[in-house]
């Protein structure tokens, strides 16, 4: 190309041809091309008002609805295909249920409790609910989740409403400032319902993933026993079950403390805690084995299936007995999405080590050769 | 997408309502329901598509399945960054893809379009209503005749011939009218497309 000759000079019938919608395969120099692009840039931002977007929205939500109604009739059809598969499985259970093995499908007994700052404690069943809170409705929430409305929260009195996950469920929260908090089986968290003052604080006993909402002016802090947890904008798991207080940083930056030390945690890295040298440590982790079950995963990766069993009798509410204590060091790869039920775990585990056997008695698990 | 980062989430607050769903966005510390989501950005990613395929209908039907992806995904999506930014390289690339399977423009104009899309829209322009009101009231500021001219040829669609029909005039009138309009305007509106943006294109 020839630019050093011609390339302040617009060919301007060439161009408003090309403007006017011709096709043909022209070549243009640096300046025909500024001004193609400026004017195809006035000829979108001049046509912007033909787009309103309160019509695009009525076409949108007609659009949504057709295809809302189609999904719902598949769902019914596929709802009545379940229905005739589980009277069937019922029916041949039943009539197996003799020499049939027990198995490890009970669900959860317990529920997760909302204990609210004024006294009152609210149990969360199947059914949505709408909780108020100093007598504004200011929490929705369900089984599995709970949402605090920002708006509902803002003159709320700030007092601290503790949340208990019982051993067997999981659960994510969602704070009034926007930060959610995924909490593994057998964790508390305790929190403002508000979050009024200078500062954003919380405390966590057991396992949680946060993923805080970013706000400059007021720092989010986790204490977790003697460790406390300063957050830049980020997302990470906290994990008090491990005799050793472990703290995994996902993305963003992490400022760990405990007593007089203190140390700065970047993506991927672990702090570790010892409460009895009460030494704090900084470590590079592969993220995925602490952050795994946030995302509803089971991951392990050469553990000992002593470590996996009291990981999966928090998961689930069962406890584990090594009929054979050898049983205990054996380790073991496990990643699956986590079943509802313990059972499939517990036969993907067998599947894959043809030595090892489980049986089941009620909420028990004995495991043996 | 699809990866942990607290910086946009778009959250399940109750399952399948409309209204129950909030875009949140820490950025500006703003929660804003799917809906003013949706109209606060609507407008933008039709032009930002228009700008590519220069088809309102196409451009509308672009937006629109992209928010309809969004809804569909809603318990599950998540972005990096915030949403605009997410909207509009996800508009430019289905807007690309329109023009490629279109099959009516050839692959070196393609490649000429995209590249100009890396200039327009910026996914990070706060100000993009003020632009369109500079670039408006510059227009106004055109001879009368002039703004006619450019506004039939820009805003109504017509071809520079149909234009010369209409208001009895020769096309050559219409070309150069035009051509002093664009002149004029990208002199007001300096902010337009530079020239060394294309250095880069011409080089290969």
């Amino acid at each position: 190309m020839n630019k050093h000759e011609n390339h302040h000079e617009i060919d301007w019938d060439k161009l408003l041809d090309k403007l006017d919608g011709s096709k043909a395969n022209t070549s243009l120099n640096e300046e025909e091309l500024a001004m193609l692009a400026a004017a195809k840039e006035m000829q979108s931002r001049i046509g912007a008002e033909k787009f309103p977007a309160n019509a695009g929205w009525e076409s949108f939500v007609q659009a949504r609805d057709r295809k809302r109604a189609r999904r719902f009739s598949l769902v019914k059809l596929a709802a009545a295909a379940t229905l005739v598969l589980a009277i069937a499985t019922v029916w041949w259970m039943l009539s197996r249920r003799q020499q049939a093995p027990q198995l490890a499908n009970e669900m959860p007994a317990a529920s997760v409790r909302l204990k609210l700052a004024d006294g009152h404690t609210v149990t969360l069943g199947d059914n949505k609910q709408v909780i108020p809170h100093n007598g504004i409705a200011a929490i929705k929430a369900d089984q599995h989740s709970a949402v605090y409305d920002p708006a509902a929260t803002q003159h709320a009195v700030t007092g601290m409403d503790t949340l208990e996950v019982p051993r067997g469920l999981q659960f994510s929260l969602q704070l009034s400032d926007g930060t959610r908090v995924q909490l593994n089986a057998g964790t508390t968290l305790i929190y403002p319902a508000a979050f009024n003052g200078a500062t954003r604080e919380v405390a966590v006993k057991g396992e949680a993933y946060f993923e805080v909402a970013a706000d400059i002016q007021r720092p989010f802090t986790v204490h977790a026993g003697m460790v406390t947890m300063k957050v830049l904008g980020t997302a990470f798991n906290v994990n008090t079950y491990t005799p050793e207080l472990q703290t995994t940083l996902s993305s963003g930056k992490l400022l760990v403390a405990a007593g007089q030390q203190q140390t700065l945690l970047s993506p991927g890295e672990q702090s570790v805690y010892n409460s009895q040298s009460t030494t704090l440590q900084k470590r590079t982790v592969e993220t995925r084995l602490f952050t795994a079950w946030a995302e509803g995963d089971l991951f392990f990766e050469d553990a000992s299936l002593r470590d996996i069993s009291t990981y999966l009798s928090r998961t689930y509410d069962y406890t584990f007995i090594f009929e054979d204590p050898a049983l205990e060091k054996v380790s073991f790869t496990l990643d699956m999405r986590r079943p509802p039920a313990l059972q499939d775990v517990l036969n993907q585990i067998s599947r894959s080590m043809g030595q090892l056997r489980f049986r089941t008695e009620g909420r028990t698990v004995y495991i043996m050769k | 997408m699809m990866e942990i980062n607290p910086d946009f989430i778009i959250l399940c607050a109750d399952n399948n309502e409309a209204t129950k769903w909030f875009m949140y966005q820490p950025k500006s510390g703003e929660v804003v329901s799917f809906e003013e989501q949706f109209k606060l950005h609507y407008t933008f990613l039709c032009t930002a598509a228009y700008y590519v395929v220069e088809d309102e209908d196409a451009a509308r039907d672009i937006v629109q399945d992209f928010f309809l992806y969004c809804w569909s995904k809603r318990d599950i999506i998540r972005i990096t960054h915030d949403f605009k930014s997410y909207a509009v390289r996800a508009i430019r690339n289905a807007s690309l893809n329109y023009l490629k399977k279109s099959g009516k423009t050839s692959l070196q104009e393609i490649a000429v379009i995209e590249n100009m899309t890396q200039h327009f829209p910026l996914e990070d322009n706060e100000d993009e209503t003020d632009r369109n009101a500079a670039l408006w009231a510059a227009v106004a500021r055109l001879p009368e005749q002039r703004r006619r001219i450019f506004l039939l040829s820009n805003h109504d669609g017509l071809k520079y011939k149909d234009i010369a029909e209409t208001l009895g005039i020769s096309i050559n009138t219409v070309k150069t009218q035009i051509k002093l309009a664009l002149q004029f305007l990208r002199k007001e509106c300096r902010w337009m497309t530079s020239l060394i943006t294309f250095l880069f294109f011409l080089k290969k």
